[in-house]
């Protein structure tokens, strides 16, 4: 039985952690088109240590997949929809993401500073 | 286009054909005929049909976490059918074949419909273009066959050692795999900001990359996460210990009770 | 594992598949990752170039880039040179090193080249996805085939499993129709190393197994053997005292009976053994079988007059392929049983006729007959109807029909067993090919 208390005291903090946090900062948005199969913008600035909103907008008629291994991240985007993701905190670094479904022209990265 | 449809088909059928081949092992060796299967992936392939043509509306509930909140729920629901599965394999009591094939059934169905809506989603952007087609049925096929290969390899590999080594091989197996939904469910839960969202604990693509083939296979089995947050780790590690704790539960202490209870 | 073959096919087939792809996959990684080298060397060598261009009034010549390469050339934050695709803003990154960048709806790969007193930016980049389309087409080229060429994998794989598991399915067909008293050893030759052993261990089996029959069947043959000299002498030993005592004396009576069911069944159990398949030389002659039945009632008639019975035979002149002491126990064995269950009085009928490549051997009788829940059991080896309490008191050990029934299958025949229409008692049909086929094997 032991070994269950202990997570989930853990939890308990974090989710107390992250509960102020929600209180104290409200999260920022950012805006990430996809157009021809391209992310508009290919690179995306955020602050570090912060919780992102990520707005992803298809233009195109086709489906993206949005996904990063850096990130953790992996969603669906119909054609003609748009989604959220939400990502971070992150530490400074390069997180680079592409488009699943048209690896090899959509790609960008999330720019941590 | 290649590599995105190979690697796309090639990653969902991997993860399901790990399971399936392990849910055969385990069928076979209760001399289950294969109907299971064949409900399966009829039931499996029509729901991964239906809720990848109503995944734009699925995608808004929830302020647009549709999404995320469907498959981590069907993720967790996989969890439980293996917990019962594990259950009902290691149970000392005699137990009833149709009750194990309807679960091997719903989580074969649930792991065929998780990993067959992004599959159709892609293909269904393509079904157009006569000219992409081709190439993406070519680079399906190629993803496919990699991950039915490894399935059935899975499969031999577990049959071919002892029975003793193989129900041991098999249960801890269907543990990490169970282990493994729930960490990929957490993370989607994450993600749709429904679990909080913290820093990495540790990093570890520099030992096993989370992008190459052993890493996405070490995904399969048992969720490998490079960059795992805490609370990740913490419903991973509570995941695992569950499926123990249940079967030794009911082994010393419920067990007792309802055998007597038989008696009187 | 159910079965080698599947086992073998499907695990090949998936290990070749897998193996395959894995390395299609690898090539493409790295040819993706060599073009992109390549690419980047490119982007290099022209910003090298361009910055010959750079504080200099001259215009780029444009057969110095291809279409599918833009660039810019900045002085600080004045656009001194640019080619026609570029724009002429700062929408490009301006960060020195490689970059992904989308313009004019393709991507970009761009490298930002800042020279060392920060004064002349040079910003060049090439079309990624033409690049990625290219090396996309000559993977797929080399992927193709390999698709292409699994189901024939598949069949020569099927083949060349099938090819290696035939001496395996050669063995076990030869077992399988072996017939179930065929103990000759399997031959050896032809087998692979794997099966050697196998092959030595079944015949070092059969042989065993071969030799245990024998001593076994032997054994009762011997024993009956051993048991006729001292049958003979206690006959003697009867008569005398049968001689010498009241001839109608209960106790001498009882002995005289219980020695005669003895030597009947020591006899019984002789011929028995000369029947069994191995025994029976196939010593087939032309008989009489009119001579023959005859021959048998007139050695049974004393017994039948005993009995006040009547005994008719009806026949016709027919000659017969078989073993002349099978065809007279057979006969004998049918007359004696009919004699034995049919009371004092009855009618015995024997009757020999041809019908096409056949003769027919019958004989009917006035007795109780036996009943036809009993008819399949009656050829068992001391098998009697109603067991111990069988009710008639006549000699017998139970092994007179399984003899017959034996010497029939001897004979390729048949036998069956009725009620007789005239006489209401059994009777008994045995057909006969009147010449033996000697390619069918005897199973018994």
């Amino acid at each position: 039985m032991s070994l269950d208390i202990n997570p989930m005291r853990h939890l308990v903090i974090v989710l107390l952690a992250f509960v102020s946090s929600q209180v104290l900062a409200e999260t920022p948005v950012i805006n990430i088109e996809i157009r021809d199969h391209l992310f508009y913008p290919a690179e995306v600035e955020v602050p570090s240590n912060t919780k992102v909103k990520l707005l992803v907008i298809n233009q195109d008629p086709t489906p993206e997949e949005f996904e990063s291994y850096e990130l953790n991240r992996e969603k669906v985007v119909l054609g003609n929809s748009k989604t959220v993701i939400f990502i971070g905190p992150l530490s400074p670094g390069e997180y680079p993401f592409f488009g699943e479904f048209n690896m090899s022209t959509a790609q960008g990265k999330v720019i941590v500073k | 286009m290649l590599l995105d449809a190979v690697i796309i088909v090639l990653r969902e059928t991997l993860e399901a054909g790990v399971l399936v081949s392990l849910l055969l092992v385990v069928g076979n060796r209760f001399r289950l005929e294969l109907r299971w299967l064949w409900y399966a992936l009829t039931c499996g392939f029509t729901g991964a049909l239906v809720y990848a043509t109503n995944l734009g509306s699925v995608s808004e509930w929830f302020g647009y976490v549709g999404q995320e909140v469907v498959n981590a729920s069907m993720q967790y629901t996989i969890y439980l059918c293996l917990l019962v599965i594990c259950w009902l394999i290691s149970s000392p009591l005699r137990i009833n074949p149709r009750i194990l094939a309807l679960f091997l059934a719903v989580t074969a169905a649930l792991a065929f419909i998780r990993e067959g809506t992004e599959i159709t989603v892609f293909f269904m952007g393509f079904l157009h273009d006569e000219g992409v087609r081709v190439k993406a049925v070519t680079s399906g096929f190629i993803g496919l066959m990699i991950g039915v290969s490894v399935g059935v390899l899975c499969y031999y590999a577990i049959t071919s050692v002892t029975p003793r080594i193989s129900r041991l091989i098999q249960m801890v197996i269907l543990i990490l795999m169970a282990a493994g939904m729930v960490e990929q469910a957490t993370q989607l839960l994450i993600q749709a900001d429904w679990l909080p969202a913290t820093m990495p604990l540790w990093d570890s693509n520099g030992i096993l990359h989370e992008q190459s083939l052993s890493g996405q296979v070490a995904y399969a089995i048992f969720g490998y996460e490079a960059t795992p947050t805490l609370v990740e780790v913490c419903f991973y590690i509570s995941a695992i210990a569950f499926i123990p704790m249940v079967l030794l539960g009911f082994r010393y202490y419920l067990l007792p009770v309802v055998t007597e209870g038989n008696k009187l | 594992m159910k079965s080698i073959r599947l086992y073998l096919i499907v695990v090949l087939l998936s290990t070749i598949c897998l193996v395959n792809f894995l390395a299609a996959l690898h090539g493409y990684r790295n040819s993706m990752a060599e073009a992109n080298q390549m690419l980047d060397e490119q982007l290099t060598d022209m910003v090298r170039l361009l910055s010959l261009f750079a504080d200099d009034s001259r215009e780029v010549p444009p057969n110095l880039y291809p279409h599918s390469v833009l660039f810019q050339i900045w002085n600080r934050d004045t656009l001194l040179k640019h080619s026609p695709n570029a724009p002429s803003t700062v929408s490009l990154p301006r960060e020195p090193g490689f970059h992904m960048s989308n313009h004019l709806g393709v991507s970009w790969r761009i490298l930002v080249y800042l020279d060392e007193g920060g004064q002349y930016m040079i910003i060049v980049g090439q079309r990624a996805d033409a690049y990625a389309k290219l090396i996309e087409e000559i993977v797929l080229e080399s992927i193709l085939p390999i698709i292409w060429v699994l189901p024939i994998l598949g069949v020569l794989i099927w083949l060349i499993v099938s090819f290696g598991l035939q001496p395996l399915k050669r063995l076990a067909g030869l077992l399988k129709e072996r017939r179930a008293g065929d103990l000759e050893p399997v031959a050896k030759e032809g087998y692979p190393l794997e099966l050697d052993i196998v092959v030595a261990s079944i015949n070092h089996l059969l042989a065993r197994l071969s030799g245990a029959f024998d001593r076994e069947k032997n054994f009762a043959a011997d024993a009956a053997h051993e048991l006729r000299t001292p049958l003979a002498a206690l006959n003697v030993g009867l008569h005398n005292l049968a001689a010498e005592i009241d001839h109608k004396n209960p106790s001498l009576l009882e002995l005289q009976s219980s020695v005669e069911r003895m030597g009947h069944s020591i006899e019984q159990i002789i011929a028995l053994y000369r029947l069994t398949p191995e025994k029976f030389h196939n010593a087939m002659t032309l008989l009489d079988l009119n001579t023959l039945a005859k021959k048998v009632i007139v050695e049974l008639y004393d017994i039948c007059r005993k009995k006040n019975q009547e005994i008719e035979l009806e026949t016709e002149k027919i000659s017969i392929e078989g073993d002349d002491f099978a065809f007279i126990t057979l006969l004998r064995n049918l007359i004696d049983n009919a004699s034995k269950y049919t009371p004092l009085g009855g009618k015995i009928f024997v009757k020999i006729n041809k019908d096409g490549g056949n003769a027919i051997l019958t004989v009917e009788d006035s007795g109780p007959g036996i009943s036809e829940a009993y008819h399949g059991r009656v050829f068992d080896r001391f098998y009697r109807v109603g067991g111990d309490r069988h009710d008639s008191k006549v000699i017998g050990c139970g092994l007179g029909l399984s003899i017959v029934e034996r010497i029939v299958r001897l004979h390729q025949g048949r036998i069956e067993l009725s009620r007789s229409d005239t006489l209401g008692g059994l009777a008994v049909r045995v057909i006969l090919p009147l010449r033996q086929d000697r390619a069918v094997g005897v199973d018994l």
